[in-house]
């Protein structure tokens, strides 16, 4: 079962961008999906967004503090395989988790054998204030990047602003594949797949 | 500008009904029109480091997602049907760090209850963080 968690900061477009990957892996690549959904807000709302395009989503309350989540996501994990058994399992986070402590949960996980993909982080490309002001909760969700999608590309004009973005974000993670996207005009997707896939 | 170290959530589902039926661009300009009050109450000096974000069924079909971060530029409101509606369940989600968590309850209940009587809508059912209602749901 594979596994691909996708982070991001608040409002960075993971629900959009997860809604359009799993499109892409449902039609073209015929994957059985299902998604994990944890949401700080206690009123789930990217699990219902998720729900009413008809895909398999499991809620996971509960806050996004790593504790909570170490005892929480293996239970799901283990009751998707059981009752859904799916090719792919997506994890959204919620915006302030960092996939370090996820993958650590993952590590730590036995009897499921699971074929953990690259670490996809999204960077909202409007928000390079923050990431200049060195926002702790970006910073982290940056490093524990293998590929991080500079997202809402559609809403820059100027496209040396685009470069700097990427400059900020390789000083912090120098390692990461960076590719820019807009989730929500549906463009890049599938070479983010082939990214992810190949 | 001042951020605070932990997020601030508002996070509440109600039920709204309109007296007349509304097509999709009136309930689409009604939730633009809604978000922008939010952001009003959870931003400072037009910054919203967080998200707003609003998910609404109505009972013929049609949703609605807006959805607003960073500044008023980035707001989106995405449709899903074309039906007409005048009963809506809503769920809104608000995480700023920029607003106190006791103020933004308020503020945003309060910007919430004023548009919609505004709007001539009617809030049935508010009810602020449910997560015990969902737990272990499973949903195949």
């Amino acid at each position: 079962m594979q596994f691909l968690i996708v982070s991001g900061f608040f409002g960075s477009g993971k629900t959009t961008l997860i809604l359009e990957l799993a499109k892409e892996l449902f039609l073209n690549h015929k994957k059985k999906l299902a998604i994990i959904v944890n949401d700080i807000g206690e009123v789930g709302i990217d699990d219902k967004v998720m729900k009413s395009y008809g895909l398999n989503v499991k809620e996971m309350f509960g806050g996004c503090i790593c504790c909570e989540i170490a005892v929480n996501l293996p239970t799901t994990i283990r009751t998707l395989k059981e009752n859904y058994n799916p090719d792919l399992v997506i994890l959204e986070p919620s915006g302030v988790a960092d996939a370090f402590n996820v993958n650590k949960v993952l590590d730590s996980m036995d009897g499921i054998d699971l074929d953990v993909l690259p670490v996809v982080t999204l960077f909202d490309a409007t928000q390079l204030d923050l990431l200049l002001a060195s926002y702790p909760f970006i910073i982290k969700q940056l490093k524990s990047a293998d590929l991080v999608l500079i997202n809402k590309i559609d809403k820059i004009s100027d496209s040396s602003y685009l470069k700097d973005v990427e400059e900020e974000i390789r000083k912090i993670n120098g390692e990461a594949n960076i590719m820019r996207i807009s989730a929500l005009h549906k463009s890049n997707i599938n070479k983010v797949v082939e990214n992810l896939f190949s | 500008m001042k951020i605070l170290d932990k997020p601030s959530v508002f996070a509440a589902e109600m039920n709204l009904e309109f007296s007349k039926t509304r097509n999709m661009n009136e309930l689409k300009e009604f939730f633009r029109e809604l978000v922008l009050r939010l952001f009003e109450v959870s931003s400072i000096d037009d910054k919203l480091v967080g998200h707003i974000k609003i998910y609404s069924e109505g009972k013929n079909g049609s949703s609605i997602r807006a959805n607003l971060t960073g500044n008023v530029k980035n707001l989106t409101v995405i449709t899903n049907g074309n039906e007409e509606e005048s009963n809506l369940k809503v769920w809104i989600n608000v995480i700023t760090f920029m607003v106190k968590e006791e103020e933004l309850l308020k503020y945003v209940k309060d910007a919430i209850m004023k548009f919609v009587e505004d709007s001539k809508g009617i809030i049935k059912n508010f009810g602020l963080s449910i997560s015990d209602n969902h737990e272990n749901e499973l949903a195949f």
